[in-house]
């Protein structure tokens, strides 16, 4: 048996104290027998007498204090969350998030791993680095200093999440064997995804203790390129102490080249770096020759469209207009047309309007998520249905891959889809949405990890930057930069327990014990 | 006539009038009996000589000293006089609280010592108590008077046991020392649990000007009592609660309250010559109160 909510040690002390101070309690819970008697002058001479001498009273009472003391213990593990585990077949990865480069965090992030592994059984653990590709740092009966060294010093980052990483482990894992994965690190995860892995597959997070540092730099990120260029993007860095800072001491280089030019001032005391390549290159911040930090900057490759015959003109016109599209006849990323290939599919008008196929097994949530992801809420679905006479619908449909139907028609003259500005931003976004191309996650916080794209994304409001041609930057200002490190305790992000879980029985028996002791205190068998 | 409590059992009282109570000295101004007096006046043993002054009787001159020594004396004897026997049975109601109700053995003592006082010529009264003195019942002598006294002590028994107080043996004594009665042999029939506690009951006890016979209606539970666990006492009289849990260190406590408590009774008891007897309720009581007659007689 495993306990999700505390660790086993917790729990035990947990039991030994409830056992103690129910003892402690037991001296003070003393139901008396009333006796009527001549006279209790003697009583109270002799209580008195008693209460003046005795220190401690012999222990009294050991079946009510057992039966209390299994109650409470009951009790206790139901709050600890007991799950039946075998535990020589219970598999433990230590999944090390690779969202960050900066060689202190990696390092921090590394020590934690290490010190979990250690309490984990030999030979069902592993360490394993959600860098640019999943990457085994500990096999199964190794020793934990090994770790460090297949690690090296130099780790590239990862800014796509975890996602694909527990995707991975938790294919990877044989069916039937529980799976715990303890994520060191802070990206995101959603709880949907969470609720949607196999029951077998547990994720715990590693809560680390703050240890204040002072880092070069409060924020630091990337936005969209204000001169269009989908290939590159801008750079934001704000030092945490402008006093301090002299631009002449930092020297930033991109996989290791010097990048100098292009930095320039823009109000509050941040710096802009404009159409910087987005190729997925580790860009490094170096003060007065020691290493600040380091972001991965984003991959912006095209997304390589191919167009069936018989594509409508306009769609492919307002397709290639987006700078991150482009046609290729051969190796596409998405197929534009008619026939059941296609990503993007247009059909003749009897089907529905729009139908999306997504990965997603709800298909509720799904439909409320892409309402605002594709746009689909600015389209003008009253006035399509007026021309076409028919009910235009929105039809979400779980599937392996994702796919987007929708009427031919809606790109001819025969509505005036095509002439509204609903039409290029859904066609846009669309094209975006099939080929998984995540929207850019402007700015990380120093000491941070990187946060995993979705829709949901949030920036603090009044965090703005103006560059020197009046463009508004948004940014995550941190008045106190943190870095964390020293595993404190651990938290589970997802608990599956199959049929009627441990716990449930738990509870039933101690409602049962409860409803004894009830019973007999009720016929003066417990005092 | 009416004895619900069977005071006036034959064999009882034939085994009772078959003991004495001989005072040392009873106080003077008695009527005749059997008692040696501290007054001088017309009994058969020579006591002592006087001046002869104007008034005394010739015929007590002693003529031969008048002889010898040409002086008038007077011989005195010695009188003969009764001893007051004051009978104060508890009924309180720590008294009625078992069954049998210790007041009936108290009543049935009260009676024993009644016979053998009707019995010599003795005065005798019976004065119950409770949180206060009954005086109703007045002293009476004569050897027909036994079956009085047990008809007014039934009558104040059934009184007392329909409406029970608690016991407060000084505020009794108080009002008996208020009745300036002649001094005599104070018999007190009780168990002497008296709430205000052992101090109060013996600064009135020490005033008195009576004999003592303290006679301790008891049980064996009195001293060991038969319980265990945790309980709570509550006083049958006074209704005060106390929680005890038993353990042997508390028991042993009890005993020594318990037998302090008596220690103080039996030794005001003999600084005043008196007696302290504990009588078992539950026992023969005529037996017991053999004890206390040694050779028939008890000396008072």
């Amino acid at each position: 048996m495993t306990f999700t909510l505390l660790s086993t040690v917790a729990t035990l002390i947990g039991i030994g104290v409830i056992a103690l101070a129910l003892g402690l309690l037991q001296r003070l819970r003393v139901q008396h027998r009333e006796i009527e008697v001549v006279s209790t002058l003697f009583w109270q001479a002799a209580v008195k007498e008693t209460r003046a001498r005795v220190f401690v009273q012999r222990f009294r009472h050991w079946p009510a204090w057992l039966l209390l003391v299994v109650i409470a213990t009951l009790l206790w593990l139901l709050l600890a969350g007991p799950r039946w585990t075998a535990t020589d077949q219970m598999q433990h990865v230590v999944l090390l998030d690779g969202s960050v480069a900066d060689p202190a965090v990696v390092a921090s992030d590394m020590e934690i791993a290490s010190l979990k592994a250690s309490k984990l059984p030999l030979m069902n653990r592993e360490i394993v680095h959600a860098g640019p590709r999943l990457e085994t740092l500990l096999r199964r009966g190794e020793p934990v200093q090994l770790a460090k060294l297949r690690l090296g010093e130099d780790p590239i980052a990862n800014s796509t999440g975890l996602e694909w990483a527990l995707d991975l482990l938790a294919a990877r894992a044989a069916v039937g064997t529980p799976l715990t994965v303890h994520i060191v690190g802070d990206a995101e995860l959603d709880q949907r995804y969470l609720d949607a892995l196999p029951a077998e597959v547990t994720v715990y997070r590693l809560k680390r203790g703050a240890v204040e540092r002072a880092p070069l730099f409060r924020s630091l990120g990337v936005s969209d390129s204000a001169s269009g260029v989908w290939q590159t993007v801008d750079l934001l860095f704000a030092p945490s102490s402008f006093e301090k800072f002299d631009l002449k001491d930092l020297e930033i280089t991109i996989d290791g080249e010097p990048l100098s030019d292009g930095v320039r001032a823009v109000d509050g005391g941040d710096f802009v770096i404009e159409d910087v390549p987005a190729r997925g290159a580790v860009l490094r911040f170096a003060y007065q020759g020691r290493e600040e930090g380091a972001i991965t900057l984003p991959q912006r490759e095209a997304i390589r469209i191919a167009f069936e015959t018989g594509t409508p003109q306009v769609l492919k016109e307002l397709i290639l207009l987006d700078p991150a599209c482009r046609e290729v006849a051969s190796s596409p990323d998405l197929v534009v047309g008619e026939s059941g290939n296609a990503d993007f599919c247009l059909v003749p008008d009897g089907q529905a309007a729009f139908q999306i196929d997504t990965e997603l097994e709800d298909a509720e949530s799904a439909l409320a998520a892409l309402i605002d992801e594709l746009a689909l809420r600015q389209i003008d679905a009253t006035g399509l249905a007026e021309q076409s006479g028919r009910v235009v619908d929105v039809q979400v449909t779980a599937a392996e891959e994702r796919r987007i139907t929708l009427w031919k028609n809606l790109f001819t003259s025969t509505f005036n889809f095509q002439q509204s500005r609903a039409c290029p931003i859904f066609v846009a976004r669309s094209i975006r949405w099939l080929a998984r191309r995540p929207a850019l996650i402007p700015w990380a916080e120093q000491g941070m990890r990187l946060p995993v794209a979705r829709p949901a994304f949030e920036r603090v409001a009044d965090a703005t930057a103006r560059s020197n041609d009046g463009r508004i930057l948004q940014v995550t200002r941190l008045t106190r930069p943190v870095l964390v490190s020293g595993l404190v305790e651990e938290s589970p992000r997802s608990s599956v327990v199959a049929g009627i879980g441990i716990a449930v029985w738990i509870g039933v028996v101690a409602i049962f014990m409860l409803l004894a002791e009830w019973a007999l205190y009720q016929r003066g068998r417990l005092p | 006539m009416n004895d619900p409590f069977n005071l006036l059992d034959p064999d009882f009282l034939q085994q009772a009038n078959a003991m004495r109570v001989v005072a040392r000295r009873v106080a003077p101004a008695g009527r005749w009996a059997e008692h040696r007096s501290r007054d001088r006046g017309q009994g058969m043993e020579f006591r002592d000589y006087r001046p002869y002054s104007p008034g005394d009787e010739l015929k007590s001159i002693d003529w031969n000293v008048y002889q010898r020594l040409g002086r008038f004396v007077v011989r005195l004897f010695e009188e003969m006089e009764d001893l007051p026997i004051y009978l104060m049975p508890d009924m309180s109601k720590s008294m009625w609280h078992e069954n049998p109700p210790r007041a009936v053995t108290a009543m049935k003592v009260a009676v024993a010592f009644a016979s053998i006082g009707l019995d010599q010529h003795d005065r005798v009264g019976v004065l119950p108590f409770g949180d206060d003195l009954d005086s109703t019942i007045r002293p009476t002598s004569g050897r027909g008077r036994l079956s009085l006294i047990a008809d007014s002590m039934s009558r104040a028994a059934e009184k007392a046991r329909g409406n029970p107080g608690g016991t407060d043996l000084a505020t009794a004594l108080s009002k008996l020392r208020g009745l300036r009665m002649r001094e005599g042999l104070l018999v007190i029939i009780s168990d002497f649990f008296d709430p205000h506690g052992i101090e109060v009951m013996m600064s009135e006890l020490k005033r008195t000007r009576h004999r003592p016979l303290l006679v301790a209606v008891s049980r064996k539970e009195d001293r060991q009592p038969n319980v265990q666990g945790d309980i709570r006492v509550r006083d049958c009289e006074t209704g005060d609660m106390q929680d005890v849990s038993v353990t042997a260190s508390v028991m042993d406590q009890y005993r020594t309250a318990y037998d302090g408590h008596f220690e103080r009774l039996e030794e005001f008891a003999r600084s005043r010559q008196g007696n302290l007897l504990f009588l078992d309720h539950e026992a023969d009581v005529m037996k017991q109160l053999a004890q206390l007659f040694e050779g028939g007689s008890y000396v008072a």
